[in-house]
């Protein structure tokens, strides 16, 4: 008995031994002392670039190493690729900067990015660069106009898109149809009370095996896609941007918390939601644990992913009984995402990264492979291998997304400051009192009566800080009287 | 004038052990002082982390730490760790290394490796297993508990607010309980075996022998433990980020979360790291000053301990 | 007597077979499909056993480059960690200077006090310091907060070795460096051991730190930053994951092996004279 792990342990430990003198071995090769930047010009001549990108979605990795081979093929130019995890990529590219080591090319995540990456002078204006390689041709007439198309800062184009813009910008319903069916319904429910009463009756029939709905998070997405339907997007982050007043009292947004709970209280959903991670809701759809739920342009690909033979398909987001009253609004054009560093010492070539990252090749590769529908139209719209549930999405976007005002897209840095200010404060949003009052069965009117209290003297406060300094803000610049949300907005010239 | 000779003497006579000395004090200047000192400086600020800070804004960060009721929710359940550690894991733990200490039962080395495991799995990991685990829908343990009729119905373990925080303490249990053994197990190897020969031969029996002689030999090396149970425990921030990342309503923030979710969290538009430090301050203060209350104690116990 | 102890295997048994479970899952994920992971429920067998995890991690995520970095890391802040807290510990509980006191007080309250927000001015002074971009720069970061137990540790440790060990060698002739290199540190040998494993964990699972002083310089990453190229904003490769998890277990459960039994002399040593 005793002798057999004595020796192991003795090989366990040399094995510990041999480690050790490995690692010893390899001090000497491993670069242990910091170098000075990476050479960016090699010895033949040859720009090397260096590029931040996460690894997402997965396969993400490898897909863009092979894109960037072809890149090189092509220009001579290598590509040094740097990944960040998804949630520090912010952090470590504005680390790079301090440390005077930028990357020539970066994933810039979204317009709060852009925001803070060009308020510091760090992304190049690309205005010069985009008209001499036409890549206003690649897009409709009117999406890079600067005030409208969510890639400019300050008048200058400071991003470029990887997504459209719809994909950023709406939700669509994913249903089971074998579910839907169990339940006696032929079709998806369409309106707010079908929503209920369908995953009520399924959810019965489940037995605890599955449910007629689930939510997505803790996060309030579904009770804002819901609310969009209702009445103005923006209501959703408290400010009805008709009038520019406070609105988390508005009954587009109470009556959804309202529906939520009272659907939680009645255990609808399938339960635990409150604490899922983004995968989650897709995964259990997968599993055919659920009928229907409220998601995004990624899910469809990744449930295909993990039950082929799933028969399913999507639709819109039900709208109230009453009718409908908004559309999830789309605020800019695109979403940024990929920025050039205004302090690359090659800007020629990392243009050349840039423009590749937005040529009809990639965008189609990037299609094909992740299924996401990306800024260049073309490349998926008429696409002839397009699924049911993809086609469902087309659909489903065309049918439930309209252009629609965004302060941060539309106005100067003032506004953007202030809304920068509030988004910074998440005690100025509804997600802890909704989930509070969904969870903990509350009334959810007299905390959005405190919320609007809340914001509105946060608003009068910080306008009135902004404005001692060198910006402009004013509540004219959350107004814009001429919107009405169930058109397409145009700003008026 | 003598009373500055002689010091100078003596630190003269000792400038060897200050000499020994000089590479902790340095990098404690470097890593640990000046950090502390310059986030002193920037809770002053309203700064986002970038640059240098302009934006003075005198106390107002402090009073918004203190009087925001999160901070104060996540102040408390940030003790609930410790206490738990302390309270729960030290004794459980001690009875665990009790059993695996004796050298008649067999496979002990096997055991002690088994409950060693959890303390270097990835934290990561141990957030997906754990929330597939307790699902209520399906997850098995709900399965087992309402199978066998403990429960009535399946628990919403990490899902609701009124379970979360209790179910990620027993979480976390699981993940520092072979650490804590280990030292345990390490502090009863300072019981010399004749000890428990002499009780053995005066016919004491196990409770008598645990009463009068393992535990009154394990206090000294028990506030050592204490230490570095206490140590571990204040810092829960990967496990919670892994599992509820603070929620359901905040049940299970601790002060690290909240200072992660203003200083780096992605998701805020603008992050607030001026805060986030004054949050920090007010932390280590009050934690601080809880600690200058035990003071006098700790440091009769640690002497006697080293002495 | 005997036969009653061993009636604990039959709580013992079941109890830690239920407390590795969790392991043992993550184990068998690393052997699943995707697909077979997310759907198939919570069997611990994989239905098709295949390595493709271990492939994708090992190629795609680095992981075998990744390894060799985490060993030198682990290895560098261990040996700098156990230098600087034993000659603290060593002056610490030999010396009876004057300011021990208040080196001694200042070391227990920064216990107390979290550290996680404090990377940017660590950060800076690394900086500062031209040593980002290196391994050096992270084992410093990781190195150099005051590692205040373990210098305790060491402290308690050698105010307990009797002054005549100390007084003997002297007449032998030996200088103080000598006495603490040739005589006390190899006896305080218990107390190496605990601090290098403690340490050892913590720097083997470290994240922050090795991501933000390695960020020009991604081929330098560890396995702690490594892993997390497995989650993505929306998605995550939960097998690739779990075989990230078994590929960097696998050292430190060695060195635990190992270092087990010295480990659990380890903090004896500090109080048994």
């Amino acid at each position: 008995m005793s002798d057999r792990p004595l020796s192991r342990r003795a090989l366990l430990r040399g094995l510990g031994a041999g480690a050790a003198l490995g690692a010893a071995a390899s001090v000497s090769s491993c670069s242990l002392v910091g170098s000075p930047r990476p050479a960016s010009k090699e010895s033949s001549g040859k720009v090397r670039l260096t590029i931040a990108i996460v690894p997402d979605p997965s396969g993400a990795s490898e897909f863009y190493r092979r894109q960037f081979d072809r890149f090189t093929q092509k220009t001579g130019i290598t590509v040094n690729v740097v990944e960040n995890p998804t949630e520090q990529q912010l952090n470590a590219v504005e680390l790079m900067f301090q440390q005077n080591n930028p990357p020539d090319v970066f994933r810039c995540q979204g317009p709060d990015a852009l925001d803070r990456f060009s308020s510091r002078g760090w992304t190049a204006a690309l205005d010069e660069y985009a008209t001499s390689s036409g890549i206003p041709a690649r897009f409709p007439e009117d999406a890079l106009l600067p005030r409208t198309s969510g890639l400019h800062r300050n008048g200058k184009l400071m991003s470029l898109p990887l997504v459209s813009g719809q994909w950023s910008s709406g939700g669509f319903l994913v249903y089971n149809k074998g579910l839907l069916a169990k339940g006696g319904f032929t079709r998806p429910p369409e309106t707010s009370e079908e929503y209920e009463a369908y995953a009520r009756t399924i959810t019965a029939k489940g037995g605890g095996k599955f449910f007629g709905a689930a939510l997505s998070s803790a996060r309030p997405s579904d009770v804002n896609a819901l609310q969009a339907q209702a009445g103005p997007y923006s209501i959703g982050s408290g400010i009805d941007l008709r009038t520019g007043k406070v609105a988390f009292s508005d009954s587009s947004l109470v009556d959804q918390v309202e529906l939520i709970r009272r659907m939680q209280s009645a255990k609808i959903f399938q339960p635990g939601w409150e604490s899922w991670d983004g995968a989650r809701v897709f995964t259990e759809f997968a599993k055919e644990r659920v009928a229907f739920y409220i998601g995004g342009g990624w899910h469809v690909n990744e449930i295909k992913k993990l039950n082929p033979s799933l028969d399913f398909g999507v639709a819109t987001v039900p709208i109230p009984a009453s009718g409908r009253g908004s559309y999830y609004g789309q605020g800019s054009a695109f979403a940024p995402l990929w920025s050039m560093s205004a302090k690359t010492k090659h800007p020629d070539e990392a243009w050349k990264l840039m423009d590749f990252l937005v040529s009809e090749e990639f965008q189609k590769a990037y299609f094909d492979m992740f299924r996401t529908f990306t800024a260049m139209e073309g490349t998926w719209r008429e696409a002839r291998d397009l699924s049911g549930p993809e086609k469902g999405i087309i659909a489903a976007f065309d049918a439930s997304i309209r252009r629609a005002p965004s302060p941060s897209t539309d106005g100067g840095p003032g506004v953007q400051r202030l809304m920068a200010d509030k988004s910074a404060k998440p005690d100025l949003a509804h997600g802890d009192s909704s989930l509070l009052a969904i969870t903990r069965n509350r009334d959810f009117a007299p905390m959005a009566k405190e919320l609007d209290v809340k914001l509105d003297a946060f608003l009068e406060q910080d306008i009135a800080k902004i404005s001692a300094t060198e910006l402009k803000v004013s509540r004219a610049d959350l107004t814009y009287s001429d919107w009405d949300p169930l058109q397409n907005w145009k700003p008026a010239a | 004038m003598t009373a500055r000779h002689t010091l100078a003497a003596r630190i003269a006579k000792h400038r060897w052990h200050y000499l020994f000395l000089t590479p902790m004090v340095v990098l404690f200047v470097g890593f640990t002082a000046w950090p502390m000192l310059a986030s002193w400086w920037y809770a002053f600020f309203d700064w986002d982390g970038l640059g240098p800070p302009t934006s003075w804004v005198g106390l107002a960060n402090f009073s918004e730490v203190l009087g925001s009721p999160a901070f104060w929710n996540a102040f408390k359940n940030s003790f609930l760790f410790s206490l738990v550690a302390v309270g729960v894991q030290m004794p459980l733990t001690l009875l665990f290394a009790i059993l695996l200490n004796n050298p008649r039962l067999r496979g002990r080395n096997l055991y002690r490796l088994f409950l060693f495991l959890p303390v270097v799995t990835t934290t990561a990991v141990v957030g997906i297993v754990f929330a597939v685990m307790l699902d209520p829908a399906g997850g098995f343990v709900n399965e087992i508990l309402t199978g066998v009729g403990l429960l009535p119905e399946p628990v919403n373990f990490l899902g609701s607010d009124r379970t979360a925080l209790a179910t990620v303490l027993v979480i976390d249990l699981w993940k520092g309980f072979g650490i804590t053994l280990i030292y345990w197990l390490a502090a009863l190897q300072t019981i010399p075996p004749d000890v428990y020969e002499a009780a053995k031969v005066d016919g004491a029996t196990a409770r008598q022998v645990l009463r009068h002689i393992t535990v009154p030999m394990l206090v000294p090396i028990a506030t050592v433990i204490l230490l570095l149970t206490f140590q571990s425990s204040m810092n829960p921030f990967d496990l919670i980020q892994a599992t509820t990342k603070g929620g359901p309503n905040y049940a299970t923030d601790v002060v690290a979360t909240y200072i992660y979710r203003y200083a780096f969290d992605p998701q805020m538009a603008a992050p607030r790291y001026g805060f986030a430090c004054a949050a920090g301050v007010v932390f280590g203060m009050c934690t601080l000053l809880l600690t200058l209350l035990q003071a006098p104690l700790l440091r009769r116990r640690y002497l006697k301990a080293s002495g | 007597m005997r036969y009653r102890l061993q009636l604990w295997h039959a709580f013992l048994v079941p109890f830690a077979l239920m407390w590795i479970y969790p392991f043992v899952w993550v184990v068998s994920s690393a052997f699943k499909s995707q697909r077979e992971m997310l759907l198939g429920g919570l069997s611990v067998w994989p239905a098709e056993p295949t390595f493709d995890n271990f492939v994708r991690a090992w190629q795609v995520a680095n992981f075998g480059e990744y390894t060799l970095n985490t060993v030198v890391f682990s290895a560098a802040v261990v040996t700098v960690v156990v230098f600087v807290s034993a000659t603290a510990g060593y002056a610490l509980g030999r010396g009876q200077m004057p300011g021990k006191k208040i080196v001694v007080g200042v070391l227990i309250a920064t216990m107390f006090i979290p550290h996680g927000y404090t990377i940017i001015p660590v950060f800076k002074l690394v900086d500062e310091l031209g040593l980002n971009n290196g391994l050096i720069g992270a084992v410093l970061a990781a190195a150099g907060p005051a590692h205040v137990v373990q210098i305790l540790l060491f402290m308690g440790y050698f105010s307990s070795l009797p002054q005549e060990l100390e007084d003997a060698a002297r007449i032998d002739g030996a200088g103080y460096v000598r006495i603490f290199w040739q005589v006390m540190l190899p006896l305080a040998k218990p107390i190496i051991g605990t601090v290098t494993l403690f340490t050892f964990i913590s720097a083997w699972n470290a994240f922050m730190v090795p991501l933000v002083f390695t960020l020009g310089r991604p081929d330098l990453r560890t396995l702690g930053v490594g892993m997390y190229s497995f989650f993505g904003q929306y998605t995550a490769d939960w097998t690739g994951l779990a075989a990230a998890a078994c590929i960097s277990l696998l050292p430190i459960v060695t060195v635990f092996l190992c270092l087990q039994r010295t480990f659990v002399e380890g903090i004896a040593g500090a109080v048994k004279s």
